[in-house]
Formats: structure tokens, C-alpha cells, sequence
């Protein structure tokens, strides 16, 4: 797979219909534990679904909205 | 890769509890409505105040088992009260009277990758597991491919291809059930966490009775949260010491707790090798495309407030044929039992206490089950979720999170599964301080005061487009909860329960088509809950209601108005009529009640209240509904109660001593203010103290809200009476 950019960037920046892998998530609270536990680890494929102050993305194949600050902690890499 | 324990084999003994456990949104309840059905009910676990769902369900050569449904949940690391409450059931911490002898895990194989998750911490807990895989007809219009009995090999244990909505397979998963509960084989422990780790955990839980390798694992992983901290207390100051010295041994820090997520995601992807073919995992789906619009900042919000609209203008509209035919039915049962019971106290008790107080309840049966019927509707359909995520943004500036609107939303149902719903909440200071202002949603219990004074003072005028303004004034009503609840819900959270603004996360469900039979049991047990309370609470305010309206009989005021009708013998029926009434209207007056009322008038008066609707209000406190009950007896026994006049009729006719009518729409407005805003429910103040633990939140509760209600009937008054509405 040929990416755009070498560039890991949080979701929060993502535009509508991005997609690419997630490549971490940092932190250690609560919501970076369970946005693990649901999935969100390095590899898996995630989608940018809806922006603005509450987000959707779709980590695999679920859905969960949040909000963009939050999701500043989840890192992917945009596919081209 | 198994280790090896003597005692694999463990068959049920006595009757069987089986948890049924699984991720949210797996159709985990619609397979428990199938199976149990109508046997269901909710009780409390022994000894704690937790609320347990069970029910009943027959298996083939063992019999009766009773299956036990928990909160849904990702993972055993519990985050929120009621994932809480599943892990203390799962790890048998709760269930001391029957302990659990199986589970039955749900998943969702459209999800299936993140539903093994908690297959895997299941597999470290030592008790058989059936695997009941739903939802493939999804997966598979997505192209997902699952080989089902290759996963069921993997795992070592039993997994059962169903579809819950349309109950297919559940003869295959009951017999699965029955050969594991009779086998009671324990699935192998896989090697999922390192093998010392399993070692070490095993000689401590041996030190302890009721401690199981399983447990220790778990707290060991779960360093400082709720559970640890449950389970320390619980085992005393020596299992903490050596708790404590293993996971200095284990090197026990926040990075064992993503280090376990990795092997177990390791592991997962093992277990589906060959198992799970998904092509296209990001592939747009049609609940994607719905999103688009329903999710959308601007139409998104907009359709939610139509969805919300149709939904208030139809409990009026679709309930009223069969209203009137409650109704009817009540009139004719009053009629009969004037008729067969000899006048005197025990007639008046039957016929003006209890069936004109229950009916006047019970007549709004429609209307709640109309109300559970959207609002099971737009649960099951997944639709709940997007109206959270719209909710979020409105729900941030009070210092509260989307996930609050669910339990908000439950409270316009009911506000004690509203206040059970907050367990959802992971922040404690959140969780409170939605549970303080889930009251101030307009519950179903209000809906009866909101239609009786619709019904008789608000014009059946159409505003526009087929909107009348009867249904307009029910969405304001409506709306006067939530607009209070926002400065409420903000105060709350800059002084007594200040604190960081919690992160927000909720999984988005595909759009399904609802389940008739989780919709159905929805409205079925709301329904029921609502007549046993008409049965029991209502009756028993409404007979003492009764008594205080009726005793004393007042021997001058029967002996002058028997003078009367003996000087006016001869007289036309209208004129003994009017005697009647007024015989009757002074005999209210210097009953307990009339005598209360009056001391009480010069506090309601400001809010344009008479003293019947100020004994009414008071009497209401223990339950809201209560009012409908209690006016219907006033006015049955203050009026000419010869001709089944209804409740609306009376309250229309009503007057003051000096000849003004009582009720205009000032009036009707600021009682159905007070009433949309005051704590008037026992038993939500008394989940509210069981929710909390403290006595302190149900009383903050019930000053505040009383507070409002009377400066918010007082200025509606006043307000209708300078807009000239009077």
C-alpha cells in the first residue's frame, strides 16, 4: 500500500472520508483503555465518518462517535 | 497450550444459573426476550441493592434453568457502574445465593473481532461457555464469511450460529446449553497472559477461600480501579499485602493493562486465522450513508426534533379511541356498583374513592404504552446512539457528556430506570449529577396531569399543518424539563460536583429493524408496571384520600339540608339537585381534607390554586399521578355525582365560593408547570439513595425541584394572567 505521506497524525486533524491504519494511541486513561480494548490498535484500518466537535470513526468494523479533542490521542497514518 | 487442572469436569448441581454476557449492542437482550419471554423479572442481588434481570428457561433433559441477563460490556476491565456489576456477577462476587454454573456469551459476527475480546478473558475464569454467535445474516450481507464450527474448535468450546430477531437456532443453543450444564466442562485455559503470570496468581488464590486464580489475574491486571478496590476491601488487609507484593513482582503498572489488550488482540487474531474472511472492512454501509443525513449537525438535528414532535402528537392523537373506551368501561362499572351497594360510606368509598380515583389513572394506560412503544422503537433500532452524539454537543456546555441522553432520555419513560441507566456513566461526578436532574424529565407518570388539563382547558386548534395546539403545549411541557435541567445540571457541575469535563465515547450500532418481541416486552412491562402501581400506591392514597374527604359526617349540615328539602318538597329536580350539590360541597368543606385544604389555600393562592387542587398537590407527593385520582374523588364527592359527569366536565364546571370559575388556562398552565418540575415520587428520591449511597442527592433533589415548581407555577400564573389568557 503506497501512502501520500510518511506522517502520523492525529484523528482529530482527519478530514471527512479520510482513511488510513491506526498506528497507537497515547495516553493512559480510562477512554485510551477502552478505545484499545474495542480495538483501536496498531494495524487496524480506520475511517474518519463524520467531523466536527463530536466525531464518528470507524476503527474495524465499528462505528463510535467522540469528541475531537479526545480523538487528538488516537494516531493513524492517511492512506494515498 | 492448555495447562493442566485436575478438575476440568464441573456438572450443575441443583437448578442452574447461567449470565448471559456480550458487548453492547450484540442483540444480547433480544436472545434473552426469546428465550425467557414472559417469565422474566427483576429483583435485586442477595444482600446488595443491585438490580438483577432473570428469567426463566427450559432446557431439554435438565429442566428449568433461570438465565441471568447482565449489563452489556467490551471488557471484564470494568469502566462504568454497570459493567461493574457484570464483572462482580461473572467473577461471582455478587451471586452468593446461586452461584453461576455457566455462561452464555453473545457475539456479534458482523463485530467479531472485537466481540473475542471478552471471549478471551472469559476463557481465565473457570466456568463452562456456550457461544452463541448472532447477527451472521448482517455479517454475511457484508460479505463477511465465518466458518463457525473452525471458530468453535479454536476456542474449545461449543459456538451456536443464531439470528435472535427471528429466532433461528435457539433449539440448536438450548441443547448446547444442556449438554454443557450436564458436562460442565471448564474450556482449556489458553496461554493468552504469560504462564508465570498464571502461576503466581494461582498460588495466591489458593491462600484464600472464594478467591480464584481468575479473580487475582484480573486484579492484578486491574490495578486501582472500582473492582481492585472492591475486591481488596472484601478480602481483607492480608490479600491486599499480598496482592501488593505481586505486582511488585510482576512489575504491575499502567503498561500490564495495555500489555494485556495487546496479547489478548494477539490471540484474537489467531483464533480467527482461517476462521474470518472480511474483504472489504472499511466498505460503506447503508447505516453509513443514513448517518450522513441523520448525523448531519443541521438536518441531523432537525430530524431529531421532528422525530420528537410526531412522537408527543401521537400519544394524544392514537390513544384517545381507546381512552374513551377505558373510560366508558370505568363509567359502567360505577354505574353498576352505585346501583348494587346500598348508599352510605362503603358505596361512596367504592365508587367516588376507588373507581373514580383508579380509573382517572388507569384511563392513560394507551398513552403509556404508546410513549414505551417509540421509545423501545427508536432503542432497538439503534437510532437512540445518533440522538446521544447530537445530544453531546448541547450537553457539553452544562458540563455533562452525550452519554447522559440516554439516561435523560429513559427518564421521559420513567425516571427510575433513568437514574439505573446513569451506571452507563463512567465519571462518578457526572453520574450524579445526571441522576439529580433526570427527575426534571417529563416521566409517564405526568403524562395523565399534563392530558386531563390539556384535555379540558387548552383548544383543540390546529396551528398549523395538521399541529394542534393541544399537542404543541404537551412538546412545551415537555421542553420546560429540559431547558431547567440545563442551568441545573451546569450549577451543579461548577460547585458541588466540579471537575474535568469527561471524555465521550459510544459505539454507533448498525440501523436494524426493530424487534417486535424486545418492543412488545418493552411495552408489556411498562404497562404492567404502571397498573401495579395504579393497583397498589394509587389505591391505597386514594381510599386514605377518600377517608380524609369524607369523614366527618357533619350531623347539622345532613339535618339542615334535610330541613331544607322537606320545606322545599314538591320542588322541580333541578332546584334539589342544586340543594344536593351544595349539601355535598359543605360537607367536603368541613371534612379532615377541607379543613387542611383551607389552612393551606393562602400558600397556593398566589399560584391561582383553590384548596382542592392545593390538597391535590400535597397529596401527590408520595407519586405524581396520584393528583387525577385525588381530583377525581374531590370532585365525585363535592359534586352531584348522580349523573356520571367526567373528570374534565367537573374541572371545567368548578367553581370559587363567590361564583368564578376555578380553572381558566392560567390556571390549568401553572399546575402543569409545578407538576413538570417537582420531585414528586418517593420512589425515585428513594433509587436516587440507593444509586448514590447517600441521603444527601435525594434531598438536594427534592428542595431544588420543589423549589422551582412553585416559583415556576407562580410566574406562569402571573404571566397568563397579564397576556390576558384569563
Amino acid at each position: 500500500m503506497a501512502y501520500a505521506t510518511d506522517a502520523v497524525t492525529p484523528l482529530s486533524i482527519w478530514g471527512r472520508g479520510d482513511e488510513g491504519t491506526i498506528e497507537g494511541i497515547s495516553g493512559a486513561n480510562q477512554l485510551s483503555a477502552r478505545l484499545r480494548e474495542v480495538g483501536a490498535i496498531p494495524g487496524v484500518p480506520v475511517r474518519m465518518l463524520r467531523v466536527g466537535s463530536t466525531v464518528v470513526i470507524q476503527v474495524g468494523s465499528s462505528r463510535f462517535c467522540l469528541r475531537k479533542t479526545d480523538a487528538a490521542c488516537i494516531k493513524g497514518m492517511k492512506a494515498a | 497450550m492448555a495447562m493442566n487442572i485436575a478438575d476440568r469436569e464441573r456438572p450443575y448441581v441443583g437448578r442452574a444459573t447461567v449470565a448471559v454476557v456480550g458487548n453492547p449492542n450484540t442483540g444480547k437482550t433480544t436472545l434473552f426476550n426469546a428465550l425467557t419471554g414472559l417469565s422474566q423479572r427483576v429483583g435485586n442481588f442477595p444482600g446488595v441493592t443491585v438490580e438483577r434481570k432473570i428469567g426463566q428457561l427450559t432446557l431439554p433433559n435438565v429442566g428449568a434453568i433461570d438465565l441471568l441477563d447482565l449489563p452489556g460490556t467490551y471488557s471484564l476491565s470494568a469502566k462504568s457502574p454497570d459493567e461493574l456489576i457484570a464483572v462482580e456477577v461473572m467473577m461471582g462476587l455478587l451471586e452468593s445465593e446461586s452461584a453461576i454454573q455457566a455462561v452464555l456469551v453473545v457475539l456479534d459476527a458482523s463485530n467479531l473481532r472485537r466481540s473475542l475480546y471478552i471471549v478471551s478473558q472469559l476463557l481465565e475464569i473457570d466456568l463452562p461457555l456456550v457461544v452463541a454467535l448472532n447477527m451472521l445474516d448482517v455479517a454475511k450481507a457484508r460479505g463477511i464469511v465465518i466458518d463457525a464450527p473452525a471458530l468453535s474448535e479454536h476456542l474449545g468450546v461449543p459456538v451456536i450460529p443464531i439470528q435472535a430477531n427471528k429466532r433461528v437456532g435457539l433449539d440448536e443453543l438450548k441443547e448446547a446449553l444442556s449438554q454443557t450444564l450436564k458436562k460442565g466442562t471448564v474450556p482449556p485455559r489458553r496461554s493468552v497472559l504469560p504462564q508465570s503470570w498464571w502461576a503466581d496468581a494461582e498460588q495466591l488464590a489458593q491462600k484464600y477461600e472464594g478467591v480464584s486464580t481468575g479473580l487475582v489475574l484480573r486484579v492484578l491486571i486491574d490495578n486501582q480501579n472500582a473492582f481492585a478496590s472492591h475486591v481488596v476491601e472484601r478480602f481483607g488487609d492480608d490479600f491486599a499485602s499480598d496482592l501488593h507484593a505481586l505486582r511488585t513482582q510482576v512489575n504491575a503498572d499502567d503498561a500490564l493493562a495495555n500489555r494485556e489488550i495487546e496479547l489478548r488482540y494477539r490471540w484474537v487474531d489467531e483464533v480467527l486465522d482461517g476462521v474470518l474472511r472480511d474483504p472489504e472492512p472499511l466498505r460503506v454501509t447503508r447505516s453509513d450513508r443514513l448517518d450522513r443525513i441523520l448525523t448531519h449537525p443541521l438536518w441531523g438535528s432537525l430530524g431529531f426534533a421532528v422525530i420528537m414532535a410526531f412522537v408527543f402528537q401521537s400519544i394524544f392523537s392514537w390513544a384517545m379511541p381507546l381512552m374513551d373506551g377505558i373510560d366508558a368501561l370505568f363509567g359502567m362499572v360505577g354505574g353498576w356498583a352505585t346501583g348494587s351497594l346500598p348508599e352510605g360510606a362503603l358505596q361512596s368509598m367504592v365508587v367516588d374513592g376507588v373507581i373514580a380515583g383508579v380509573g382517572g389513572v388507569v384511563i392513560f394506560l394507551p398513552q403509556i404504552c404508546i410513549l414505551f412503544l417509540f421509545i423501545a422503537i427508536l432503542e432497538d433500532c439503534g437510532y437512540m446512539a445518533r440522538a446521544a452524539l447530537l445530544m453531546d454537543r448541547l450537553l457539553t456546555p452544562c458540563g455533562l457528556s452525550g452519554k447522559s441522553f440516554i439516561p435523560l432520555l429513559s427518564s421521559f419513560a420513567c425516571a427510575i430506570p433513568g437514574v439505573m441507566a446513569t451506571r452507563t456513566i463512567n465519571d462518578p461526578k457526572d453520574r450524579i449529577a445526571t441522576m439529580l436532574v433526570a427527575p426534571l424529565m417529563s416521566c409517564s407518570a405526568r403524562l395523565p396531569v399534563y392530558a386531563i388539563f390539556i384535555g379540558a382547558f387548552i383548544p383543540d386548534r390546529d396551528v398549523w399543518g395538521g399541529i394542534g395546539l393541544q399537542g404543541l403545549t404537551l412538546f412545551a411541557l415537555y421542553c420546560t424539563g429540559i431547558f431547567v435541567a440545563i442551568p441545573i445540571a451546569w450549577i451543579l457541575k461548577k460547585t458541588l460536583l466540579r471537575g474535568q469535563p469527561t471524555p465521550f465515547l459510544l459505539e454507533l450500532p448498525s440501523y436494524k429493524i426493530p424487534d417486535v418481541g424486545t418492543v412488545g416486552m418493552r411495552i408489556y412491562q411498562s404497562g404492567r408496571h404502571f397498573l401495579e402501581r395504579a393497583g397498589t400506591l394509587i389505591l391505597a392514597a386514594t381510599i386514605v384520600m377518600w377517608a380524609l374527604a369524607y369523614f366527618p359526617r357533619s350531623e347539622t349540615i345532613a339535618a339542615h339540608y334535610e330541613a331544607e328539602r322537606e320545606r322545599l318538597a314538591g320542588a322541580s329536580e333541578e332546584v334539589l339537585d342544586d340543594l344536593r350539590a351544595k349539601e355535598a360541597g359543605d360537607m367536603l368543606k368541613q371534612s379532615f381534607l377541607g379543613r387542611m385544604g383551607q389552612a393551606i389555600e393562602p400558600v397556593v393562592e398566589p399560584l391561582g390554586w383553590d384548596w382542592r387542587i392545593g390538597m391535590a398537590a400535597l397529596a401527590s407527593f408520595p407519586a405524581r399521578e396520584v393528583i387525577v385520582a385525588v381530583l377525581g374523588t374531590i370532585y365525585s364527592l363535592g359534586e352531584v355525582d348522580e349523573e356520571s359527569m367526567s373528570l374534565r366536565d367537573a374541572l371545567r364546571s368548578a367553581t370559587w365560593s363567590d361564583g368564578r370559575k376555578v380553572f381558566n388556562i392560567p390556571v390549568a398552565l401553572s399546575i402543569m408547570v409545578f407538576f413538570a418540575l417537582c420531585a414528586q415520587c418517593v420512589s425515585t428520591l428513594a433509587v436516587i439513595q440507593r444509586e448514590t449511597g447517600a441521603w444527601r442527592w435525594p434531598v438536594l433533589t427534592f428542595v431544588y425541584m420543589t423549589v422551582l415548581a412553585y416559583i415556576g407555577a407562580y410566574v406562569t400564573y402571573r404571566l397568563g394572567m397579564v397576556l390576558g389568557w384569563g
